[in-house]
């Protein structure tokens, strides 16, 4: 073993080196090496493309929920008008119910000017 | 073919290109996680995360420059988000029951005697001299290229391999004297 007696020595220690190694070798090295290049291959295979279909199913379960929540509001709101419209006269309706009183004096008069 | 051709083309998207690299230093990511980590599975995960950081990240790295320091300042990382991990699980135990596993059956051997020594010595070092004197003695990096990999000055590098040499030269040394 080198014996360096400062910091600033730059050179190795190749026998604590092997020791080191040694040390954190293992038996399966091998198939480690093997497993993790076949993991590297599997993970680098994975496109673009595959990475939208993995979001894809999330992504239209969010969508439906949002469409689904948007239509009942909507829904909710076509309603809630629909019954404050029901107390009020549309303007036809008003004009038909106008034209129909021949006793009103003002009936005449809109008879008139559809006629021209 | 070279490690910078094998990064060429993986970064082209190159799947085999990219598993070959990777293999040609899952070793020496193995050796430098288990120096961090001190345990052999969670060493395997941290060597794992980083190869998936890695293909990641393949964009970021420069083909002109060594694949293996690049690849190994993630696996370090990955190493330490591991742990924090960890450590955040084992805190949620109230009790965590170490058995002892005695004396090993080895241990009548004096090489076994040794790696036992060097095993005390390397627990007892900060996490940073492990990897630093792993990196330099065990696998050959300079100084400066490691003081690249964990993102310090050279000169800490420096004082860190030789603090380190003198307590596992220390631990060696007392093991040689007993037997």
């Amino acid at each position: 073993m080198i014996h360096e007696t400062n910091e600033f020595f730059s050179g190795r220690d190749d026998a604590l080196g092997a020791e080191l190694k040694a040390h954190f070798a293992s038996p399966d090295d091998a198939s480690f090496a093997a497993r993790l290049r076949e993991l590297a291959t599997e993970a680098a295979r994975e496109t673009a493309w595959d990475v939208l279909t993995r979001w894809a199913a999330p992504g239209l379960a969010a969508a439906a929920l949002l469409i689904i929540a948007v239509g009942a509001w909507l829904g909710a709101g076509t309603g809630s008008d629909q019954s404050a419209a029901a107390g009020q006269t549309t303007p036809a309706a008003a004009l038909v119910e106008l034209a129909g009183d021949y006793t009103a004096p003002g009936g005449a008069v809109v008879l008139a000017s559809l006629a021209e | 073919m070279t490690d910078a051709e094998l990064a060429g083309r993986a970064a082209r998207g190159d799947g085999e290109a990219f598993g070959q690299l990777v293999e040609r230093h899952a070793l020496v990511a193995r050796r430098v996680a288990r120096a961090a980590l001190f345990d052999a599975h969670d060493a395997d995960d941290a060597v794992q995360d980083a190869t998936f950081s890695a293909w990641r990240h393949l964009d970021r790295y420069d083909t002109a420059r060594p694949f293996a320091p690049w690849f190994l300042r993630i696996v370090v990382n990955a190493a330490a988000d591991l742990r924090r991990r960890r450590a955040v699980r084992r805190a949620d135990q109230v009790f965590e029951v170490i058995p002892d596993p005695g004396p090993s059956p080895e241990l009548s051997t004096d090489r076994a005697l040794l790696r036992e020594r060097l095993d005390v010595a390397l627990r007892t070092l900060p996490e940073r001299h492990r990897i630093a004197v792993v990196m330099h003695d065990a696998e050959g990096f300079g100084h400066a290229e490691i003081a690249g990999m964990l993102g310090v000055p050279e000169g800490t590098i420096r004082s860190d391999v030789f603090h380190a040499r003198r307590a596992l030269r220390t631990a060696l040394g007392a093991s040689e004297e007993q037997t």
